[in-house]
This record gives structure tokens, C-alpha cells and sequence, in this order.
């Protein structure tokens, strides 16, 4: 794929994220840095259950990848060990049974991230397609961090709060 | 009795998994999905893979088993690791621990709901998702195993990998 062709691509996943009523705030593209392959982003928002949450999509254009996160700001770093193993027990469940969408912990950055990605089409790109994704991952990102941030707040148990949200399915 | 619609984007897949040189599958059906279970086979490794195809999400599932097994107790070693390696891959999989029987799992999932089966793209997900899966259960095993610490050797790795990479380009330029 060629920058312009990225730039197409781009455009129609904003247009996907307008349809499904999400607001893109900004667009950058970060070309020709050492370490760091060709990559066009924008960026949008989402506020579900009182929380604010920023998200990401990414084109990456060598490897021919999209990507769209949403990062949830969370104070991991006060967490002790035994909490910090709940919580990744809690994600890792998630991880285990979603094999599209899946958390990500940035204890440096203070950040949880929902993320998805996926190989871009070889020959057509389908609105629909992505608007589909699109739509559970924009669900399941605020579904999944209401029960993370019961067990951050409330110290439930990681095993209860899985099972609980597996039961809304 | 098979979903017309299952059944169809099986064959695809099927075909698919030919041309990747996998000629054995076996092939399960359930209520929801169609799974077609085939292996790869590495010197020191054995994985099982699995495409699941879901009748209610139109989605595939590409599933990585290796034949790992881990018995330490500091789950929270593990759970920081498999953390760094899906924070250091970003590609289009992510691993996770199998708790149950203390073993890895590395999968991908692409959505068909609107019907369009893209060939390339699903062979291109398979050989991906069978190189990093080879890789890194290559690197859990070496971690189970070795006395190094685990995070000195996913530092050389990542050392090493990069280094591959600038090569490559190298050469393609």
C-alpha cells in the first residue's frame, strides 16, 4: 500500500467512525522516522459510564496493519503485587475468550489499553466490515473497564466479575 | 448438520490452508462454529492450530496452541510477561495464559459479517500469525527452561528481531 492509497483508506475510516456517531478530533502522520515504520493516525473520543476515554486508529503502512485502541488512564502504579495479579488475572481472562479484542497494561504510562487489529484487505476495503467491528469493540472496550474498575475500586473477585460479564452474553 | 454459509467459508479456508502446504485437518462441528484443527510442527515444538468459524459473528477465529506447559507459581511473572510480549508484538495476535491447564494460547480473530471473504488477506493472517506464534512460544519455552532472566532474554530478542529487520531492508533496498 502507498501513502496515497493510506490516505484514502484513512478518510473512509473516519467517515466510518462519523456514521456510527464517534467524533475524530485530529489526523497526524509520522513519515520517514528512523525506527518507526510510516504510520497514519487519527484520533477520537469516547465518554460511556461517566468515563472519558481517548481513541486511536492506526494505519500502518508496510505492514499493511490497522489498528484502533482505546486507552483508559488508571493509576496502576498504586496498586500493591496482589492487586496488580488480580487485575492482570481479570485481563487475562478477557484476553483468553476474546480472540479479537484484547488489554493491554502500561504500568509506566498509567494506561490500560483496549486493543484491535487486523491485516488490512488486499483488494477492497469494506465499510461495513470495519463499521461492524467497530461497533462491538466500541461496546466491549466500556463493558469489559466497568468490571476492571469494580475490581480496582471495590476489590471484587477477578473469577466473580468474569463470569458475571460472561452472563451478559 | 452443516450451515450452508459455515460450510462455504470453510472451503475457502481450506483452500487457503492448501496453498500453505497444510494438507492434514480434521474438522468439527458444533452448534455455533466450524472448526478445522490442523498442526505445525517445529523442531522443538509442536502446535496445534485452529480455525474456528463462527455462524453467529460471521468471524474467524485463528487460534495458536503450542504444546507448552508451565508449572511455576508466580502467576504474576507470568501474566507481566505475556503483558510485555503483547505490549512489544502489536501485530495482528496476542497471547494469553491458558489457566486451566497451565499452558500459552496466541490468536486473531477477522470478521466476515459483511460477506466478503478476501483470500490474501486470510492467508497472509495465517503465515503471520503462524511466525509470531512460533516465535514467541519459541521464547516462552527458552524462558521456562533457561536460567536467564525473562526479561533480559525478551530484551535480546527484541534486540536481535530488530536487527533482522534493518537487514531485511537492507536488502530490499
Amino acid at each position: 500500500m502507498d501513502l496515497n492509497q493510506a490516505r484514502i483508506l484513512i478518510a473512509q475510516m473516519q467517515a466510518c467512525f462519523k456514521e456510527i456517531g464517534v467524533p475524530f478530533v485530529n489526523e497526524s502522520e509520522i513519515l520517514n522516522q528512523a525506527n518507526c515504520t510510516d504510520t497514519i493516525m487519527f484520533r477520537s473520543w469516547q465518554s460511556k459510564n461517566d468515563h472519558l476515554a481517548e481513541i486511536v486508529t492506526s494505519l500502518f503502512i508496510e505492514p499493511n496493519v490497522v489498528e484502533v485502541s482505546i486507552n483508559y488512564r488508571e493509576e496502576i502504579d498504586r496498586l500493591n503485587e496482589s492487586d496488580l495479579e488480580k487485575l492482570f488475572h481479570l485481563l487475562n481472562a478477557f484476553n483468553n475468550w476474546d480472540a479479537a479484542f484484547y488489554w493491554l497494561l502500561l504500568p509506566r504510562d498509567n494506561k490500560l489499553k483496549f486493543r484491535w487489529a487486523n491485516l488490512l484487505p488486499a483488494r477492497h476495503f469494506s465499510d461495513n466490515q470495519f463499521k461492524s467491528v467497530l461497533k462491538r469493540f466500541l461496546n466491549q472496550g466500556p463493558q469489559h473497564y466497568s468490571y476492571i474498575r469494580r475490581l480496582i475500586y471495590n476489590n471484587e473477585d477477578p473469577d466473580r466479575l468474569f463470569s458475571k460479564m460472561q452472563a451478559e452474553y | 448438520m452443516k450451515d450452508k454459509s459455515s460450510t462455504k467459508l470453510s472451503d475457502k479456508i481450506k483452500s487457503c490452508l492448501y496453498e500453505l502446504d497444510f494438507h492434514e485437518m480434521d474438522e468439527i462441528s458444533e452448534n455455533d462454529s466450524l472448526k478445522l484443527i490442523t498442526g505445525v510442527q517445529d523442531d522443538a515444538l509442536s502446535v496445534l492450530m485452529e480455525i474456528d468459524c463462527q455462524l453467529k459473528t460471521n468471524a474467524v477465529n485463528l487460534r495458536l496452541i503450542p504444546s507448552l506447559e508451565f508449572k511455576s507459581s508466580d502467576m504474576l511473572a507470568f501474566y507481566q510477561l505475556i503483558n510485555t510480549l503483547n505490549g512489544t508484538l502489536m501485530d495482528i495476535g496476542h497471547f494469553s495464559i491458558n489457566e486451566s491447564d497451565k499452558g500459552f494460547l496466541l490468536q486473531t480473530s477477522i470478521d466476515y459479517s459483511a460477506g466478503i471473504f478476501d483470500r490474501e488477506q486470510m492467508i497472509e493472517s495465517i503465515k503471520r500469525i503462524v511466525q509470531q506464534g512460533l516465535e514467541g512460544f519459541k521464547l516462552l519455552m527458552e524462558m521456562l527452561n533457561g536460567d536467564q532472566c525473562p526479561y533480559q532474554m525478551l530484551a535480546s530478542y527484541m534486540t536481535e528481531m530488530r536487527e533482522n529487520l534493518q537487514q531485511d531492508e537492507k536488502i530490499i533496498h
